[in-house]
């Protein structure tokens, strides 16, 4: 069950989000007193909130509705503001969801690399509660194995689609090897400013300068940083453009605030060294020309970066095929691992009951028949073998066809009443 | 004959690498790799066929060989560079100079220019200083060109999305720096141990001061210990003018050796003891 970026919003999915050790082992905790045969495993990103349950016994599984009422009990959330948001995905299913989520065909940015580190860490959780069970082992430890080989055989996740990450990885990369030791000044303090400073964290810079109207705002983006640190007002622009290697604007603002005539003395100020200028304001923030000022200086804007996006968009969209195609191969190959486990045991012991049963029949026969030659004898066994091969064919060719909707409780239920076939 | 078959697989391999430019294949990649690698040991067997045949080591016989080994260094740092940096491509830079090494090769003195009694340690010291020198003059002038293209491309917001990956601009500054000082520390050790080659081989090097190579090469060490002082002086190493004037100053140096080399065969006032 669960809920995602386009199911619910984020309004919701904040709420029945997890976000701390201590919350995860709160919900295991009222899980398992609740459902002690079930297993449970909580999956919490910012783009979605799942628990996938499973159990070998189906009358031991929490139902939809209960699940959602434990949703709502655990997260103090009126159930009836839940109920429109969550989707419930049984059996065959749920497995070729969490395979294509693992694989990253169900997020928000489709081959996001984040995801199956997150699934990772949501199924090692839950071990950790001792909530996994030997179903959920084997689901997640294979929805992992799907997603490693999505990766390696397809390019899904290669080409980055967001424009900070564009600027960031691909344009700022091909200027500079090293970032740590660059200086990088990030103009404004709004959402763009914020997801750039995630992606210049990954590239590890340490000396980050903030310059913004407000100081509050500025600290509020900088609250996680770790590294040197400081904070400017934009009337102190010019002299921190001065040092500056990398330039983030994102300022919003009605006109360009960064213009040749303001740049020159800058320029001049810094020996012309080798500046990487992005402009992410809407309106701009800077004007064109002064990407023409001298040959040092790389400006984009988000027109320049949004053709590599869809380029690489579009790229990643032919490989999600690819990628679908290798979870649909490995959800069949699971589910006819998974009918095996549950219904290997019914049928096997269905086989071995009616063959028993014949055996003992035959020998009762060739007792009172003594006067029978061996190849009568031989004849009458086979005869028997086909009889009872035929008898059986129409229920295991039942379970067999059952299964590919998923495990037939309820069939296999019937069977082992019917022949009584005891635990 | 052998010459034509190396040379043969090192266009080859620039062929690959140049259809490689325009789609992305792994494939041609490794084509490109395994001709050129064949062709390396095709040189190698040449140079050892010669080397036997004089009774000399490549790099006390003549400019033909000299050239050779130039070329050959060049090939192992190209199949290095390639190998250690997969996504790049250093094939379109790279094999255009080694094919024009050898190619110069045969327009150069065939003939060996030492003997046997030649000290040994002097002119090894002196040829291969001046080999693995002009290497770095060579491979700096690659880096340069390779900084400029880049540099191209990202000014005009054209990083594309074909098989031509470079480094970024800061690796290439730093690796052409270093080209540089490898240059720097190896022309000058080339230079001085050619001269106490002179001192120290008595009456078996007839070796006159007014030697064209010898001008030449002086010319050229002097020009580069200046290029060397400049680049030292450049407040922005990682600026698009040390490229441009680099890639032009090594050019010029590597044009003026090897076409010093091509003159003294052919050009009688330019007889030289080097060939």
């Amino acid at each position: 069950m669960y809920c995602t970026h386009e199911t619910a919003d984020l309004n919701i999915r904040e709420k029945l989000a997890f976000t701390s050790p201590e919350q995860y082992a709160y919900a295991y905790r009222e899980f398992k007193s609740q459902y002690p045969s079930a297993e449970a495993v909580f999956l919490s990103t910012c783009n979605r909130v799942e628990i996938y349950v499973a159990g070998e016994d189906p009358e031991n599984v929490p139902s939809s509705q209960e699940l959602a009422r434990f949703f709502s009990e655990i997260h103090q959330v009126p159930l009836d503001d839940l109920l429109d948001t969550l989707t419930d995905e049984p059996d065959v299913r749920a497995v070729q969801h969490l395979f294509r989520v693992a694989s990253s065909l169900d997020s928000m940015v489709l081959g996001e690399a984040q995801i199956v580190n997150q699934v990772k860490t949501a199924y090692e959780t839950a071990q950790e509660n001792n909530a996994t069970g030997p179903l959920l082992h084997s689901l997640f430890q294979r929805a992992l194995s799907v997603a490693g080989k999505v990766r390696t055989d397809t390019k899904l996740s290669e080409g980055r689609i967001s424009i900070a990450s564009v600027a960031v990885g691909e344009f700022a990369g091909s200027i500079f090897n090293t970032f740590s030791d660059k200086q990088v000044v990030v103009i404004g303090a709004g959402e763009m400013a914020e997801e750039t400073l995630l992606y210049l964290k990954d590239k590890g810079v340490q000396n980050l300068h903030v310059v913004n109207r407000t100081e509050a705002n500025a600290k509020k983006i900088v609250d996680s940083w770790h590294g040197n640190v400081q904070i400017h007002h934009l009337e102190q622009l010019d002299d921190v453009l001065v040092k500056a290697d990398i330039v983030v604007s994102t300022l919003g603002t009605d006109k360009p605030f960064l213009d040749v005539d303001r740049m020159k003395p800058i320029r001049k100020a810094s020996d012309e060294r080798t500046l990487f200028l992005l402009d992410l304001g809407a309106p701009r923030n800077i004007t064109s020309d002064v990407g023409q000022l001298d040959d040092n200086i790389f400006l984009y804007n988000i027109n320049d970066l949004e053709q590599t996006c869809q380029r690489n968009r579009k790229a990643r969209s032919v490989e999600a095929e690819k990628a679908t195609g290798i979870v649909i191969q490995a959800v069949e190959t699971f589910q006819h691992e998974i009918y095996h486990r549950t219904t290997g045991p019914i049928v096997k012991r269905l086989r071995e009951h009616w063959h028993d049963i014949s055996r003992q029949e035959l020998e009762r026969l060739t007792n009172k028949l003594d006067h029978l030659e061996t190849k009568d004898r031989d004849e009458i066994e086979r005869t028997i073998e086909r009889i009872v091969n035929k008898l059986l064919h129409p229920p295991l060719e039942e379970i067999r066809s059952q299964s590919k909707q998923g495990t037939p409780h309820s069939l296999l239920e019937t069977v082992k009443k019917l022949f009584h076939l005891h635990d | 004959m052998g010459i034509i078959c190396f040379l043969s697989c090192y266009v080859l391999a620039l062929i690959f690498e140049g259809v490689r430019v325009s789609r992305k294949s792994a494939v041609l990649g490794w084509l490109a790799l395994g001709t050129a690698g064949l062709g390396g040991f095709v040189h190698i067997a040449y140079l050892m066929a010669r080397s036997g045949k004089s009774g000399l080591p490549p790099l006390m016989a003549s400019s033909h060989d000299w050239l050779l080994v130039l070329a050959l260094i060049t090939l192992i740092t190209y199949l290095i560079l390639q190998i250690w940096n997969k996504q790049f491509s250093f094939g379109p830079f790279m094999l255009p100079a080694v094919i024009m090494l050898v190619g110069a090769s045969t327009y150069v003195q065939q003939s060996a220019v030492t003997s046997t009694e030649t000290p040994r340690f002097w002119v090894m010291l002196h040829v291969s200083s001046l080999v693995i020198g002009f290497g770095a003059v060579l491979m700096s002038f690659i880096l340069s060109l390779m900084y400029l293209v880049q540099h191209q491309r990202l000014k005009s917001k054209q990083l594309s999305d074909n098989g031509l990956i470079l480094p970024n601009l800061e690796r290439l500054a730093t690796k052409n720096r270093y080209a540089v000082f490898v240059m720097v520390v190896f022309l000058t050790v080339g230079m001085f141990s050619g001269i106490g080659l002179v001192f120290s081989s008595g009456k078996t090097i007839d070796l006159k001061w007014q030697d064209p190579i010898v001008l030449g090469y002086s010319v050229v060490w002097l020009f580069t210990m200046g290029i060397f002082a400049w680049f030292l002086r450049s407040k922005q190493q990682l600026s698009k003018q040390v490229a441009f004037l680099s890639s032009w100053a090594l050019g010029f140096v590597l044009v003026t050796v090897v076409g010093l080399l091509v003159l003294s065969k052919y050009t009688s006032s330019l007889t030289s003891l080097h060939g």
